[in-house]
């Protein structure tokens, strides 16, 4: 019997530390979880690689200013990454 | 002079009889109220589509087979997806499967207590005439054990007010109680949660070596014992026990896994991961209550002096003699043929 | 009665975020949330598309038949509400929304997310009033003065449409007339199937005149 009632207490005491434990030290509030840290808002390595700065007016693969990258149709060649005034120059 | 006038009228003529168009046809045009308001379709671009076409594509327009997921320029990354399909599917299996996976395994764990109930009846046996007792569940055993169990009812009780709550506790009680109830079910379900795991854990540990296979539970599994009434060989924990070891064990593990995986941030596994997640802990919980309701009729009526085992921790003997030959042999050594023991050593 | 939509016309949509920010702001919307976000597909590549996405009012809403204290409503409008009283935070709406729409102040899980808030189509709580505590729990009732949610008051290039359904999809028809079809409405035939839903019982806590169309049988 004893044992029965040091079992529900024991019950009693591990829900009650779980609880302490995680809702006052493990919470995450969704203000300070998604907020905005330092100063840039989104992180480079989370988009997609762009060809460049106007790579949105470039043509898709075979129009007319294709062949700028090397033939690669989407993405642009990775090494141009950061220096894409120097890629478009040295092609065109 | 005739020459020209005749060229001229040709000219009229061949002007005349060539048909007028106005604007290339393009598309039909169903109403006619878009045109008078000024709407004109552009007809030197080539449009992919006539109206009823995209009408009926638009009516027919399908999730996607996978989840659509871009760019948002909001911290919060899992706003990026843009279509999550699954959750169609996850939807159904809550609202229908849910309801009949534990209304079936729930049934059928209580028709069959019923039957064994009823056509078994109660396992019985013969005290001991001295009255001899022995020890079978050490305190920290029976202290592992109600830890569990009462967390289990705990967890099962609130479980199932996610699953049945809705259709059976809320028409009668109100939407105000029954929130409130449901809000503490969830707190209470999350919280001891832990003190079942712990359990589970514990347990795991410490009656493992009891609960290994060996070759003389084959011989009761043959045996029927579980049906009929016989007494085949058992060890401490005979062969249905320890079936029903492993899986409260190996589905008790299972079930705080996937409960605590849910307890954490949705972008940890995903919105996908949260769907299987939920689904793996709602069947295994059914499965779950359906064995120890099974267990708790065998622990407490279907046979006669086990609960002793659990409430007192000491055995009559000769009950111990029936259902658990093999671990009186280990503990107290060979009987001889006069009924007395031999020493173990 | 007249049946209210979104349609996002994702050919028009330039991200600028207006209808993110104005939301946000009318709202109060609790920190972390975003009732509406615009969503950039193929992101500087060819065939880059925006679509501004938030709750979409769906007919037979997936959100108001899996919650397990039945605390969602739709209105005779069709918008679908919630209440915030009754929300105990499991996260179910969100599972089964294929447009993300729910969203909770707490990131973890370990009692509650919180009290789920979403898009409102600027109609406010179940309760249709326009007090400060209602403000402060749903933010602005627009629709109770008669006026449109103010996202697609506020679109840039009118790529964001609310209201009659059939009204703005007449607009977006004769837009497609006019430039050809290019990429879908996204979503429209997904929130808007025709399903028939029970009428709430008579424990509810939701005003009798605004319970219809409900999400009050699973």
């Amino acid at each position: 019997m004893r044992a029965f009632l040091l079992a529900c207490v024991g019950v009693l005491a591990v829900a009650f530390g779980a609880y302490a434990l995680l809702e006052g030290v493990l919470a995450r509030n969704a203000g300070t979880e998604f907020a905005v840290k330092g100063s840039t808002r989104v992180s480079e390595a989370d988009k997609v690689d762009p060809r460049g700065y106007l790579s949105s007016v470039h043509e898709p693969a075979g129009g007319v200013s294709s062949g700028r990258d090397g033939g690669r149709a989407v993405g642009g060649p990775a090494k141009d990454r950061g220096r894409p005034a120097e890629a478009t120059e040295g092609k065109r | 002079m005739t020459r020209t006038i005749l060229l001229a009228l040709l000219l009229l003529l061949g002007l005349a009889a060539a048909p007028f168009d106005v604007a290339p046809p393009a598309f039909a045009q169903s109403s006619n109220e878009a045109t008078d308001r000024g709407v004109h379709p552009n007809p030197s671009r080539n449009p992919s589509a006539t109206d009823e076409e995209l009408m009926r594509v638009l009516g027919q327009e399908r999730l996607p087979p996978d989840r659509v997921q871009g760019n948002v320029y909001l911290p919060d990354r899992k706003l990026g997806v843009l279509i999550q399909p699954q959750g169609r599917t996850w939807r159904d299996f809550r609202v229908t499967g849910t309801r009949w996976i534990h209304g079936i395994l729930l049934g059928l764990a209580v028709l069959a207590v019923i039957l064994l109930a009823v056509l078994r009846g109660r396992d019985r046996y013969r005290t001991d005439p001295e009255g001899r007792r022995i020890l079978r569940f050490r305190a920290v055993d029976r202290f592992v054990h109600w830890m569990t169990a009462v967390s289990f009812i705990l967890l099962a009780l609130t479980g199932l007010n996610f699953v049945f709550g809705r259709t059976l506790l809320q028409p009668w009680m109100g939407d105000g109680a029954f929130s409130a109830m449901s809000l503490w079910g969830l707190s209470v379900h999350n919280a001891v949660g832990f003190a079942f795991l712990l359990g589970i854990l514990a347990m795991a540990v410490m009656w493992v070596q009891d609960n290994l296979f060996h070759r003389v539970d084959w011989v009761w599994f043959r045996s029927g014992a579980l049906f009929r009434k016989v007494h085949a060989p058992a060890e401490k924990f005979n062969a249905g026990q320890k079936l029903i070891y492993w899986g409260a064990v190996l589905g008790g593990l299972a079930l705080g896994v996937t409960g605590v995986l849910m307890m954490l941030p949705i972008s940890t596994v995903g919105v996908n991961g949260m769907q299987w997640l939920q689904g793996v802990h709602t069947v295994l919980a059914g499965l779950m209550i359906a064995l120890i309701i099974g267990h708790i009729y065998l622990g407490t009526w279907g046979v006669e002096g086990s609960f002793e085992a659990m409430s007192r921790g000491d055995v009559d003997l000769h009950w111990a003699r029936t259902h658990h030959p093999l671990w009186v042999e280990d503990a107290y050594g060979r009987r001889r043929p006069d009924g007395r023991f031999e020493p173990a050593e | 009665m007249a049946r209210v939509k979104f349609l996002c016309d994702a050919e028009r949509c330039i991200e600028c975020n207006a209808c993110v920010t104005i939301c946000k702001n009318e709202h109060e919307v609790p920190w972390g949330i975003n009732r509406r976000r615009v969503v950039t597909l193929r992101d500087g590549l060819p065939g880059e598309r925006s679509v501004s996405m938030a709750c979409m009012h769906c007919t037979d809403a997936p959100c108001a038949s899996v919650c397990p204290v039945d605390c969602f409503l739709q209105t005779s409008d069709g918008v679908v509400l919630h209440s915030k009283e009754l929300c105990i935070g499991c996260g179910y709406c969100f599972y089964a929304c294929p447009f993300g729409a729910p969203q909770y102040p707490k990131a973890t899980n370990f009692s509650s997310r919180g009290k789920m808030d979403k898009c409102t189509y600027c109609a406010g709580g179940p309760d249709n009033v326009n007090t400060p505590e209602s403000y402060v729990m749903y933010g602005r009732n627009r629709l109770a003065e008669g006026k449109l949610p103010l996202c697609a008051e506020v679109c840039s290039t009118k790529a964001l449409l609310a209201g009659d359904g059939e009204i703005i999809a007449t607009i977006y028809r004769e837009r497609v007339l006019r430039r050809g079809y290019g990429s879908e409405a996204w979503g429209w035939s997904t929130a808007y199937r025709d399903s028939p839903t029970a009428v709430g019982g008579k424990n509810s806590v939701f005003p009798e005149d605004r319970r219809t169309e409900s999400g009050r049988q699973a």
